[in-house]
């Protein structure tokens, strides 16, 4: 199965949605996420979604790249979905075999499988609109407080963006591994499960190995390019907080509180 | 010579545990000199390569840069102001994913200011003529703008010595050209430049030619000397290109290239 994650991915356009202030973003991110778990409602949910959307509309992005970095993590609401669907109490719907389908399972799944979907696309959106550099130069200021208590604000977010960068990256690598391995006669996917996940040691190994080299190369280029030799760093692209900013949290934080206590 | 020295190695020796990747080396490069470093696989070039820019440390001797020591955390950041590094896989050396962003990487590292920084991307840019895509995505170039914005990266910082670990080994012939013709401009211009190369031909664009072997300087040599002894390259396991054959063994029956390109003088010869 060919593995194509395009998390992580930034899209390269010019919208609002881009010219936001990363850091506004990122608060707009949090103020978002806080109100998914708020949200206790099916019309509320709904009306998140239709929020998302708009965002999603203004910021752009072809939906057809929006949908290719969302769909592999679809997979990771499956198994909550079917949990919910078949392990709650409620009056019957369905039976197949010893499971049995309720209203509330059936409720329960939709609601928290639609939850789901809408936190990874949420932070999709904010990976498709904010490119690798304004990432790390935003976190790098909200995590600025803490480096009075030592901590390595800078490198942190350094580390947390290139790890972003380079999951499209190694998304590439495996897919070449695995078919590299296929022409060398390597079945990923016959046998028991045993021996797939023996078959699959033939793409993790190399691909750990890649990206263990990939990264010695990546650290020799920073290195050589005077990253962390003691100078002081400055920023080619300068944060600015702009009117449009603070509109868009208004805007953002009004139809949160309408969806939370209206819906 | 008159000249500034560059790049200085005295005694240097480095050792992985137990096997010794340099022995001994003893290597001086004048300012504004464009040596190539070659050698079979193993025998130190990247490793003579890397204590360069001080990503490694002699394990025995000295390794000086314009005079400064490599070993000392001093004079780290003004070594790695001066000297370039670019490596073979252009995609893992990126940082960033705007082109642009990614060039100015290095000038903010050593703490320029925003506007100088606008003006040392724009001039690196330029020089590996890629203007036009300070604000593509580097995911989505070809190997050959990859490795021509890696190496703007490395000249945004307007390095005097630029070493270059094998630069064309993934790129296809154009692309190789292209990297080529803008290694030797910027020789030109005057920055030192130290290749690696495993390619014969491409070392005829330097004016010295070290060959390694087994971690020691087996020749050094002017390029003009030692292409006209093909027999030394090939005791140290190197190919000498067809056409360097063609023209060695012309020169050797008494026709004269007269510093025309081989194809041209093939061409003459036929045509008579």
């Amino acid at each position: 199965m060919t593995l194509k994650v395009s998390f992580g991915h930034y899209c390269n356009v010019d919208s609002p949605i881009h010219r936001l202030d990363p850091r506004m973003k990122i608060h707009l991110f949090i103020v978002f996420l806080a109100a998914i778990f708020f949200v206790d409602t099916t019309w509320g949910v709904v009306a998140l979604i239709a929020a998302l959307a708009i965002v999603h509309i203004i910021s752009k992005v072809p939906l057809k790249t929006a949908l290719k970095a969302i769909w592999p993590m679809c997979l990771v609401c499956l198994f909550p979905l079917i949990v919910n669907l078949f392990a709650t109490q409620g009056e019957p719907i369905l039976t197949i075999g010893a499971y049995t389908l309720t209203d509330v399972g059936l409720h329960r799944s939709i609601f928290l499988t639609l939850r789901m979907l809408l936190i990874l696309s949420l932070a999709c959106e904010l990976m498709l609109t904010t490119s690798a550099v304004e990432f790390c130069d935003a976190t790098a200021y909200l995590l600025r407080p803490f480096s009075k208590l030592r901590f390595p604000a800078d490198d942190v977010a350094m580390v947390f963006s290139i790890a972003i960068r380079f999951i499209p990256t190694l998304s590439e690598e495996y897919n070449s591994i695995r078919l590299a391995q296929m022409a060398r006669g390597t079945e990923l996917w016959k046998g028991k499960l045993s021996s797939r996940l023996r078959s699959f040691k033939a793409i993790l190994l190399p691909l750990f190995v890649g990206a263990y080299r990939r990264a010695e190369t990546l650290a020799q280029s920073m290195e050589s390019r005077c990253y962390g030799t003691g100078a002081e760093r400055t920023h080619y692209r300068q944060l600015k907080v702009r009117v449009w900013d603070f509109v868009a949290l208004a805007i953002v934080i009004a139809v949160l509180v309408f969806a939370i206590l209206w819906l | 010579m008159g000249e500034q020295i560059a790049i200085r190695f005295s005694g240097v020796s480095h050792s992985f545990k137990e096997r010794m990747a340099l022995r001994n080396v003893s290597l001086e490069i004048a300012e504004g000199e464009f040596v190539a470093i070659m050698g079979a696989n193993g025998s130190g070039k990247s490793t003579l390569a890397k204590h360069i820019n001080a990503l490694l440390l002699p394990s025995e001797g000295k390794v000086e840069i314009f005079g400064m020591d490599t070993s000392s955390p001093k004079r780290l950041l003004d070594i790695r102001k001066s000297i370039g590094y670019l490596q073979q896989n252009p995609q893992s050396q990126f940082v960033a994913t705007i082109v642009e962003d990614d060039v100015a990487f290095g000038p903010e590292n050593i703490g320029m200011e925003r506007e100088a920084i606008g003006a040392a991307v724009h001039d690196a840019l330029e020089t590996v003529g890629m203007l036009d895509f300070a604000q593509r995505d580097s995911s989505q170039l070809s190997g050959g703008e990859m490795q021509r914005i890696a190496l703007a990266g490395t000249l945004a910082m307007r390095p005097r010595i630029l070493v270059l670990d094998e630069p064309t080994a993934m790129l296809d012939p154009l692309n190789r050209q292209r990297v080529l013709g803008i290694v030797r401009d910027l020789s030109q211009s005057g920055i030192t430049i130290v290749l690696i190369t495993h390619s014969v031909e491409e070392a005829r664009l330097a004016n010295r030619i070290v060959c390694m072997s087994g971690g020691e300087v087996a020749i050094d040599s002017s390029t003009e000397e030692l292409l006209a002894a093909p027999e030394r390259i090939a005791g140290i396991g190197l190919d000498l290109p067809f056409g360097a054959q063609v023209a060695h063994e012309l020169e050797r029956l008494g026709v004269s290239l007269d510093g025309h390109p081989l194809e041209q003088k093939i061409g003459e010869l036929l045509w008579r």
